[in-house]
């Protein structure tokens, strides 16, 4: 279980199925991408099979919750929902596992592709908690 | 196989109403139906093939079929974001080859503007996993597919500003444009950032506007119109839905399309005349350059950098001024058809590229997660 819980104003999604489960392994702080035991591939967004060889149930597996930015931007409009915040830095995360997810990052002196990060947990809805990561080491406020 | 035409277009026009906010999408839609009908001297009743795609619309070619009063036989309402309408040329192509059809309407209409619906709402369709971090639709995507290209190229804001300069020149000799006046590279640094890398001049404008295309088989068009503008080939790709599912950030599928639809048609890159690439950001022009082959992967901003897309320069490149400066409806494949038309009639007023017979139409859709491509060619390329 990681500490810090940030709290933003955000938008909860409309979640269904694969992504309710997802969701909902994000209330207990824990980052869920899936394996697939026949070929031996990690996927992430979850899906009700295996992208890669077509195998049903991939299993849910815990991220470490490290990785790098593989890129990101700087983003000056606020969409709806997200009022007072701008600017903010959406990235997109490659997870050490290989999978990349979008993400938010948090308490950065600066941002590059590159830079290693980690996870951190942000409550931007009642009842939904959704992954930010940090840079680690000198990187970081 | 080179020179071969797949297909036909024999009326290609605009609605006259596009910027007068009068009509809703589907009255835009007819209303450059009739144009297009009217040009290419058929009956309303030859068309047995309805084509479209729509923001607006969930079954458009229903919309189309009811406020014409059409019955076709063949439907085909694909729907791979704005470059649908360059898809739908080979899909008529095919359904004519394979007698289902004789000939075809594509047409759109978008009031995006005139509704206020900027954020593009009806095509978001957000994935939940990128729902809680607020990326705007579409630009945050097509920013982080930027930031990465410098990252790995070394591509700078200046070279993605030459993109806006050279296409808003082109505007300049278009009177149709909306934003006519020249910029400069400092204009478009200068201007607000939006998603970093990308400033307010790096994107596309939000217009109204549709258009329609009469299409049949060359062997039909030859008792119809003595200029018809022929298609060569076309193709299509897409490699993801969400920017999430984007393999690598910097290859689009026009990687794909692109060389497809040159081998196709059976011509070379020194063959093309005039090229429309689908322009929502600066970025989308420099990719699809690599990715068509005009430069290496990672050399785009190179490439562009010295003005050759330009008036004047060597690559007559988005000549009506683009979605970054003429017109943008939501969905622009239908305008880089009609002004790869305009072109190869010779009928593109002081933007004309002399001597303009073969143009290569470049569409893109979702978050540059699917494309479409397509050779055109008028008479005299096929003599």
């Amino acid at each position: 279980m990681t500490s810090s819980v940030y709290d933003f104003s955000g938008v909860a999604p409309a979640a269904h199925g694969e992504e309710s489960t997802w969701f909902e392994y994000c209330r207990d702080h824990r980052l869920m991408i899936q394996h697939c035991a026949s070929c031996d591939q990690y996927q992430f967004p979850p899906r009700s099979i295996c992208a890669s060889c077509l195998a049903e149930s991939p299993q849910w597996v815990e991220a470490a919750g490290t990785g790098i930015v593989f890129t990101y931007t700087n983003q000056y409009r606020e969409p709806p929902g997200f009022k007072g915040q701008v600017p903010y830095t959406i990235a997109m995360i490659e997870l050490e596992e290989g999978p990349r997810l979008m993400s938010r990052v948090v308490d950065a002196k600066h941002i590059k592709i590159g830079m290693p990060v980690e996870i951190r947990w942000a409550t931007i809805a009642e009842g939904t908690d959704v992954p930010v990561f940090v840079p680690i080491g000198t990187d970081s406020l | 196989m080179s020179g071969e035409p797949i297909l036909a277009i024999v009326g290609a026009a605009a609605p006259a109403s596009q910027d007068t906010g009068t009509y809703t999408p589907a009255g835009l839609m007819a209303e450059a139906s009739a144009a297009a009908i009217k040009q290419a001297g058929i009956e309303k009743s030859d068309i047995d093939g309805l084509f479209s795609a729509s923001s607006f619309y969930y079954m458009p070619t229903l919309n189309l079929g009811e406020y014409l009063d059409i019955t076709p036989r063949y439907s085909d309402s694909t729907t791979i974001g704005g470059c649908s309408f360059v898809a739908h040329l080979h899909h008529a192509a095919a359904a004519i080859a394979a007698g289902e059809m004789t000939i075809g309407l594509i047409a759109y209409g978008s009031t995006q503007r005139s509704i206020g619906s900027r954020f593009v709402k009806s095509m978001s369709e957000p994935l939940a996993y990128e729902v809680p971090y607020g990326p705007m639709w579409p630009i945050a995507g097509f920013a982080l597919q930027a930031q990465r290209h410098m990252h790995e190229f070394g591509t700078t804001s200046e070279q993605l500003a030459e993109v806006a300069v050279a296409t808003r020149g082109w505007a300049g000799l278009n009177p149709a444009a909306a934003m006519r006046d020249p910029i400069t590279v400092e204009d478009v640094l200068n201007s607000p950032m939006i998603c970093s890398p990308l400033h307010r001049l790096d994107c596309c404008l939000v217009t109204d506007g549709g258009g329609a295309l009469i299409v049949t088989s060359p062997e039909r068009a030859r008792d119809l119109t003595d200029q018809p503008i022929y298609v060569l080939s076309g193709s299509e790709a897409h490699i993801a839905r969400y920017v999430t599912g984007h393999p690598d950030f910097v290859t689009s599928p026009g990687a794909i399309s692109g060389p497809a639809a040159l081998d196709k048609a059976g011509v070379s890159l020194e063959d093309i005349d005039h090229v429309q690439i689908y322009d929502p950001f600066t970025i989308a022009v420099i990719i699809a350059l690599e990715d068509l082959g005009f430069c290496a992967k990672g050399e785009g901003g190179a490439f562009v950098e010295d003005g050759k897309t330009r008036p004047g320069g060597s690559l007559p490149l988005n000549t009506d001024g683009g979605g970054l400066s003429n017109r943008h409806p939501g969905m622009l494949g239908m305008n880089l058809i009609l002004e790869a038309v305009a072109q190869l009639r010779a009928d593109a007023g002081d933007r004309q590229v002399a001597d303009a017979n073969v143009s290569l139409v470049h569409g893109l859709g979702g978050v540059y997660t699917a494309t479409a491509t397509a050779v055109l060619a008028n008479k005299s390329f096929l003599k």
